[in-house]
């Protein structure tokens, strides 16, 4: 076929091409679909791009199905109440029975009478440890970040120069690797909570009913979820400012101009920025969210590896994900590297209920932004 | 005939353009289409072509001064410029606008693209201090006060001016929320008067039957035409002085431009309106007053009918004929 493709000829200006033949009505042979090198190349991107989509459906269910299957023992032999239980015991261990006055159980011969219980694993405490310094990490960086990116948008432009490095700095935050945040935090914020916050706060917070989580009558160590919750906070701090710059740098100038010709003052106008862009922001939130709850070294390293649900922030904690960095190489039996296995699945899909909530969140409302 | 003489390389050619012999497509002669449009503009005199009445002599006027006729002495004005000058950092977009905004009369700021009307616009209601780098000079006074005064708090000074944009611009929130914006930032909370201020300010924008059902369901599902009118209901439910509009239709269909038009209209003796437009048509069909701005200078300024049927200078009548900009 010799008619160029993409080109509209008129008939007066084509003569009849030999092998045509009748067969294309002339003038119109040429927005017929050539089945070219083009179109070929629009055909293989299309694919390329549903199989990039398809696979990474595989890849999510894969993972669910390994995971579901190494959690297969643990699931079957604790059900529902490892999601309630509080007791994570690898080992069987013989306690001695006391009857109901408190007195030691003894037999005939008046020997202790023991009884053996079998491992028993409940992840209630990790849940409770990731949810609640994820929290504190959500607390105190969601305010700084959001703040900052609108520093850097709204004010930026005016600060000239100095704008580069302070972008930087913050991008720079993010590639820091965790584990020299872990130190940091082992080194210089858990010293400094234990002398110097902490025992500040306890002394007041004791008296108020609802400032109990700052307070607590063990001793303090500064490595408790507090420490954690705060070295969250730093490490999703960039990736909420960076990716929360990017939304409200995307904000249209005349909703900004739109707002003050109304008289909004400054901090109005930036309601209504936020505003336009919370989508976007929330999106932003949600990712630091995924990264504070996924955190392993730095949490391992400063949160006391208690497995153990307490009021106080002050106390020693666990998360999900620095359980299974501290206990996944050492697990001794099959049905503890099971139940391991299933903290892990219940983290993957907790995460996945955080985002289909905040989706519905967001959707749920009557007014959206466009797009 | 012209007196002002422009020595500028611009202005020798825009003369060059208009002493050119024209391309047999161009416009047809302003007045008949002007009559069209709006029956109330009156033919030149004796329905002869435009007449060049020389407004000063030579020795009073520097070589670019204006040309401003004198039906704009007899009105009261709201709003006026001094010698303002404005730089965007080197680049200076106004060149010493010296003008007057009568009360209560909608005036037209037309010229070509990139001739300072939005900056002149922005300049009223301080929107230019959000840039980085303008620097002003010369004054601007609104009700005889030094816009640019210490004293001055420009939030209040916008709460006067209501603006209206290019884009329509409804915030990502009800109808309602968006109609009452202004009472909100203000701190009312009444829901009697934010109900009934909403409802005044959506009839004078001709919306209220279109969307009093749905008050509280988002704007941003509403069509491209009465986001506009929104947008202007939300001006005017501020109850300012003084609407600013920089050109409202421009992303309009011609059905929206219409419905918006005739709400200008309506507008005229409730608020002094400045509109921006690219549209002469719409500056004759709209506007008591037009000003003729080009390369950051005011040309001529007068009665709308005067500048499209008589304007003083050469340049003003290439302008409005269609034979440059
Ligand atoms: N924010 C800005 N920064 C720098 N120059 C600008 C800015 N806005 C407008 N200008 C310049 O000022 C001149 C006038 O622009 P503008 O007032 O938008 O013209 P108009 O509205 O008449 O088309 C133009 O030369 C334009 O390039
Ligand atoms: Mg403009």
């Amino acid at each position: 076929m010799s008619v160029v493709s993409g080109t509209l000829q008129s008939p007066m200006q084509s003569p009849p091409l030999p092998g045509d033949g009748g067969r294309l009505p002339r003038g119109g042979a040429s927005i017929v679909q050539q089945g070219g090198a083009e179109s070929r190349a629009d055909l293989l991107f299309a694919l390329l791009a549903r199989g990039a989509a398809i696979f990474i459906l595989i890849m999510l269910g894969a993972l669910v199905l390994v995971l579901t299957t190494a959690a297969m023992p643990s699931i079957t032999a604790f059900k529902a109440h490892f999601l309630a239980s509080s007791s994570w015991r690898p080992n069987e261990r013989e306690v001695v029975m006391r009857d109901a006055k408190g007195n030691i159980m003894r037999d005939a011969d008046g020997e202790e009478v023991t009884v053996t219980l079998p491992p028993e694993f409940g992840a209630l405490p990790v849940i409770y440890g990731t949810v609640v310094s994820s929290i504190i990490a959500l607390f105190v960086a969601v305010p700084l970040s959001i703040g900052a990116s609108l520093f850097i948008v709204r004010i930026g432009p005016r600060i000239g120069l100095l704008l580069g490095p302070i972008s930087f700095l913050i991008e720079f935050l993010a590639a820091i690797p965790s584990i020299a945040y872990g130190i940091w935090g082992l080194f210089v914020l858990a010293p400094f909570l234990q002398d110097h916050l902490e025992p500040a706060l306890n002394a007041v917070a004791g008296k108020v009913f609802f400032l109990r989580m700052f307070h607590s009558d063990q001793g303090l160590t500064g490595r408790d979820m507090l420490c954690a919750g705060l070295i969250l906070a730093v490490m999703i701090l960039p990736i909420i400012t960076s990716l929360g710059r990017d939304v409200l740098r995307a904000v249209p100038r005349v909703q900004i101009e739109g707002s003050l010709a109304l008289g909004a003052t400054w901090w109005q106008s930036c309601q209504v920025m936020l505003r336009y862009g919370r989508t976007g922001l929330f999106g932003a939130i949600m990712l630091g969210l995924a990264r504070a709850a996924g955190e392993t070294m730095a949490v391992a390293m400063v949160i006391g590896n208690a497995n153990r649900i307490s009021s106080s922030l002050f106390a020693p904690a666990q998360t999900m994900s620095s359980l299974l960095a501290n206990e996944f190489a050492e697990a001794s039996s099959n049905i503890q590297r099971s139940a391991l296995v299933e903290v892990a699945l219940i983290l993957l899909v907790m995460s996945l209920l955080f985002n289909v909530i905040a989706r519905y969140m967001i959707v749920g409302r009557s007014a959206r932004p466009a797009v | 005939m012209v007196k002002t003489e422009h020595p500028t390389a611009e202005r020798g050619h825009a003369r060059a353009n208009r002493e050119a012999p024209q391309p047999g497509t161009s416009l047809p002669p302003i007045q008949p289409v002007l009559r069209s449009l709006n029956p109330d503009i009156a033919p030149g005199r004796n329905g002869q072509n435009p007449v060049h009445l020389p407004t000063t002599t030579p020795t009073e006027q520097s070589p670019q001064g204006p040309a401003i006729h004198a039906e704009l002495a007899a009105e009261q004005h709201v709003l006026s410029t001094e010698d303002f000058k404005l730089h965007y950092g080197k680049h200076r977009a106004l060149h010493g606008i010296t003008m007057q905004i009568p009360a209560g009369k909608v005036t037209a700021l037309i010229g070509p693209s990139g001739c300072g009307k939005s900056t002149l616009l922005r300049s009223f209601n301080r929107l230019n201090d959000l840039i980085e780098n303008v620097r002003v000079e010369g004054r601007i006074r609104f009700q005889g006060q030094d816009i640019h005064d210490r004293k001055v708090d420009v939030i209040r000074l916008r709460k006067k001016m209501g603006m209206v944009f290019q884009k329509s611009n409804p915030f990502p929130m009800s109808i309602l929320e968006n109609v009452v914006y202004a009472l909100r930032i203000g701190g009312e909370r009444r829901r009697r008067v934010l109900d009934e201020v909403c409802e005044k300010s959506l009839r004078s924008a001709a919306l209220w039957d279109e969307v009093k059902d749905r008050l509280h369901t988002s704007a941003l599902g509403m069509s491209g035409g009465q986001q506009q009118r929104l947008c202007i209901a939300r001006a005017i439910a501020a109850e300012p002085e003084v609407l600013l509009m920089d050109e409202p239709c421009s992303a309009l269909d011609p059905i929206a431009t219409g419905k918006v038009e005739e709400l200008i209209y309506a507008l005229r003796g409730k608020y002094t309106v400045v509109i921006v437009t690219h549209n002469m048509q719409q500056a004759a069909r709209v506007s008591d007053y037009t000003a003729f701005m080009y390369m950051g200078r005011l040309v001529e300024y007068g009665p709308t009918n005067s500048i499209f049927v008589n304007p003083h200078l050469k340049e003003t009548e290439s302008y409005v004929t269609g034979r440059f900009g």
